[in-house]
């Protein structure tokens, strides 16, 4: 048994003294950047798959800053609160948030909400594809005829999703703009109630992640028929993905860590190192194999090209729903 | 697999250094968190589960779910003594707990929830080794119309808990209602009644609404009135007896078995939790009493039923988890956490290839339930004397926790500026005698009420649905009853009142 207890009394210390910290906080020179302890938000609860990823990367982050890196949950309005506090903290690197697929969403219901123009993209870390599940008995056996059907009956398919903020119902939104079919949607409070929906039967569909479905595909309750990410799950060998199934979509919901605009390019650079040591430590690797999560790495320029492709196929996604 | 493995097999993971004194400080740092009003076990679990992140599975498991356990317990220790329940959970135990301990018999309320607590979380460890797997796939069969259901049940206890002016309890009760619509709204996540305020989109969450109505609200009571008219306000001092003749004991021991099945059967189900749990027992007791008009004034089987339902939720919450990798309640969706990190996913086949795991879980609750039966029994005699602080100092810290309660819910400073505006609230609710417990329990309830028609409404517009559904006609068959008893129970009220708090049993 191994126990870190002292580094997690520490990190207590440690966020007692965030309040007082940042009070006095200077616009210090890069050069000793940083000299005390970084803040990385999540804007999600503890626990929770964002929250689990955060630790995870802070605990390695902080060995490459030789500074801790100090995981601050601020829940609610999926993810907008700590996406603002963000956006509005100080350029001085100190404020982080690992962000995700918020800033690609929020100003759709939220014309003030910070978009990924209005913040400095550090690294893409995470990429979980993005499944279409069907309850056991669902006439629906491949990913080609679930399409077919919601687009010849245009709001007849039921779909299930974790709410409209979230990532994976703005997954079902691209599927619908790239495949021409129309669901009819059923929102849920998170994915916690949407497996049990789909295990008892009330739902023909969700749109979810894989991994914390293992055990329900495993044992027949539920089943996976395709997932839309650019390669297989290899915890799910038999889930194909979209592309094979014909539809030529690659897409799935990002995490990414990102700092308030106008940071400093040599405060980003260190950022940017911590993080490409952390992302290429094996700690992170065993971390990934262990939980299921699935890595997906892109580097600042990159992970910003990327995500503002994104804006733009979930533009097309939102003028296509709202379309209709 | 032996089923008796399931009993057997994780004595030896538990009985060693590191969970025992986990599982010890866990109870006991839960007791504390569900004591003070404030923190409860969400947040106290919140809090913790990042230090586990290091730790192997089954310490972190003791951690975690004595937490979980002291802390639904510890919250009928301030119902009892300062009328604040220091979990939701302990809402309808406040009703009957502080009527008691006002009338000199906090010790023998404290002794009777704590073994209430400890049988029903007993139970409902028992049921998780043996019937999980069968009661997880019960459970799966609730789907948007029976949920409705328990939500529309659930609300219909308010009819039980009106005290003695129904229009005041249903004014009450929608106002909870329509607070509930406060935030975006789940079919397109436009914000309803945030006026522009994003921390509003968020909606108003229970517990810094609860921490204003309860606790913050007693603080204004007593520096607007108590300290300016410059009387010495009631502290409850006085322990009483604590022993109790066996025949009234063999009659409160008669409530818990069917409590312990609710409790058990109400955690099981995805969404609901401890605070649900214990209101569905309190009108379940309520209904079915002899002596229904003694509940509201100091009624020890009411506490009885509450403890034992809230208590038994917990190993009702850890089932879906367990069994089918769906978290029961809002704390073990914290807990799931743990899990994945560890990389465990529990589901299934969890039962049959990691029968040493779920024995491992039945363990730590059995004994997290012990530790907490001896600290609350030997508390019952000391925890009411903390409370000769004076009140000055004791409101200064009910105070505090409220703001540290409300502001842990999403570390966010809004959140002490709803609690304190819910002070102003409640202190005016008091005043003008309108109840409070229908209010924050139909803001529990109003989003599940609403989330789950939208969803039935969705799916089959015809809502035929709610007739042809065997249990949601139950559950709808069970509201007209109570609805239709009522005036039953208004003809027993006049013709044989019993007079404040008093117990005829307890006396003799």
């Amino acid at each position: 048994m191994h126990f870190s207890v002292s580094k997690s009394i520490a990190r207590i210390i440690a966020a007692a003294g965030i309040a007082g910290m940042a009070i006095m906080a200077s616009g210090a020179s890069a050069q000793d950047y940083p000299d005390h302890e970084v803040t990385m938000l999540v804007g999600f609860n503890a626990g929770g798959a964002t929250d689990v990823i955060a630790r995870a990367l802070a605990d390695q982050m902080e060995k490459a800053l030789g500074q801790p890196v100090v995981v601050v949950n601020k829940s609610g309005a999926g993810g907008l609160l700590a996406l603002n506090e963000v956006a509005r903290a100080k350029p001085d690197g100190y404020t982080l948030m690992l962000s995700t697929a918020t800033p690609l969403t929020a100003s759709r219901s939220e014309p003030e909400a910070p978009t990924v123009d209005d913040v400095e993209v550090i690294g893409i870390v995470n990429l979980d594809g993005s499944a279409v599940l069907v309850k056991a008995d669902s006439e629906f056996k491949t990913l080609d005829a679930f399409f077919e059907a919601a687009k010849d009956k245009p709001n007849s398919v039921v779909m299930a999703h974790a709410g409209v903020g979230g990532s994976y119902y703005l997954n079902a939104l691209v599927w619908e703009a790239t495949t021409g079919a129309k669901f009819k949607y059923v929102p849920y409070g998170g994915g916690s109630e949407i497996y049990p929906a789909l295990a008892g039967g009330h739902v023909e569909s969700a749109s979810a992640v894989l991994s914390p479905a293992k055990q329900l595909i495993g044992s027949g309750q539920i089943r996976a028929l395709g997932v839309s990410s650019a390669e297989r799950n290899p915890s799910f060998p038999d889930v194909p993905t979209f592309k094979e199934s014909g539809i030529d979509l690659v897409w799935g919901a990002p995490k990414f860590v990102i700092a308030p605009k106008d940071t400093p390019e040599d405060v980003i650079a260190v950022l940017s190192d911590a993080l490409d040591q952390a992302m290429n430590s094996e700690e992170m690797n065993e971390f990934w194999a262990k939980t299921g999560y699935e890595k997906f790495y892109l580097k600042r320029d990159e992970a910003t090209q990327y995500l503002q492709n994104a804006q733009k196929s979930i533009n097309e996604a939102f003028a296509n729903a709202d379309g209709k | 697999m032996n089923s008796l493995d399931l009993y057997m097999l994780g004595w030896s993971n538990i009985f060693s250094f590191w969970p025992l004194l986990l599982l010890f400080v866990g109870v006991i740092v839960g007791v504390i968190f569900g004591a003070l009003p404030g923190l409860g076990a969400t947040a106290g679990v919140a809090i913790v589960v990042p230090l586990t992140y290091g730790m192997d599975l089954n310490a972190s498991l003791s951690l975690l779910l004595g937490i979980f356990c002291g802390a639904i317990f510890g919250g009928s220790i301030s119902a009892t003594l300062i009328n604040i329940p220091g979990v939701p959970a302990a809402m309808m135990t406040v009703l009957e707990a502080y009527p008691l301990a006002r009338a000199g018999k906090a010790g023998l309320v404290l002794a009777v929830s704590t073994i209430s607590s400890f049988l029903g979380g007993i139970f409902s460890a028992i049921m998780l080794a043996f019937f999980a797997p069968l009661l997880a796939s019960w459970a799966l069969r609730f789907g948007p119309q029976e949920y409705f259901m328990v939500a529309l049940l659930g609300i219909s206890v308010i009819v039980l808990i009106s005290g003695d002016s129904m229009p005041r309890a249903l004014f009450a009760g929608f106002l909870g209602l329509l607070l509930a619509t406060v935030g975006e709204e789940a079919l397109r996540g436009f914000p309803r009644y945030a006026f522009g305020v994003t921390d509003l989109r968020v909606g108003l969450h229970f517990i810094p609404v609860s921490l204003g109505l309860y606790g913050m609200a007693q603080v204004f009571n007593y520096l607007i009135d108590e300290a300016r008219s410059g009387q010495e306000p009631e502290i409850i001092r006085s322990l009483g007896k604590i022993t109790l003749p066996f025949r009234r004991v063999l009659s409160l021991l008669w409530v818990v078995p069917r409590n312990a099945v609710i409790g058990t059967i109400v955690g099981a189900l995805p969404g609901t939790g401890a605070t649900i749990g214990a209101i569905l027992s309190y009108g379940v007791e309520k209904r079915i009493s002899r002596t229904p008009e003694a509940f509201g004034k100091g009624h020890l089987e009411a506490i009885v039923a509450t403890e034992t339902s809230n208590n038994a939720t917990i190993g009702g919450a850890m089932i879906p988890l367990l069994a089918l990798g769906i978290p029961g309640d809002a704390t073990t969706a914290i807990i799931l956490g743990a899990f994945i990190l560890h990389g465990v996913a529990p589901g299934p086949t969890l039962f049959l290839q990691q029968p040493d795991l779920v024995s491992s879980i039945f363990v730590i609750i059995l004994l997290a339930n012990v530790i907490f039966l001896i600290v609350g029994l030997a508390g019952a005699r000391i925890f009411p004397k903390l409370l000769s602080i004076p009140k000055n100092i004791l409101m200064t810290i009910v105070a505090l926790l409220c703001m540290v309660g409300a502001f842990s819910v999403h570390n966010n400073a809004f959140d002490i500026g709803t609690m304190v505006v819910f002070g102003v609230v409640g202190y005016l609710m008091r005043k003008a005698h309108i109840p409070i417990a229908p209010l924050l329990l139909t803001l529990i309830l109003g989003p599940l009420l609403e989330s789950n028609i939208q969803r039935a409404a969705i799916i089959d517009p015809t809502f035929i649905g709610f007739l042809t559904s065997p249990i949601s006609l139950s559950i709808l068959i069970a509201i007209i009853a109570m609805f239709a008893v009522p005036p039953i129970i208004q003809r027993y009220k006049s013709a044989n009142a019993l007079p404040v708090g008093e117990d005829k049993e307890t006396t003799s």
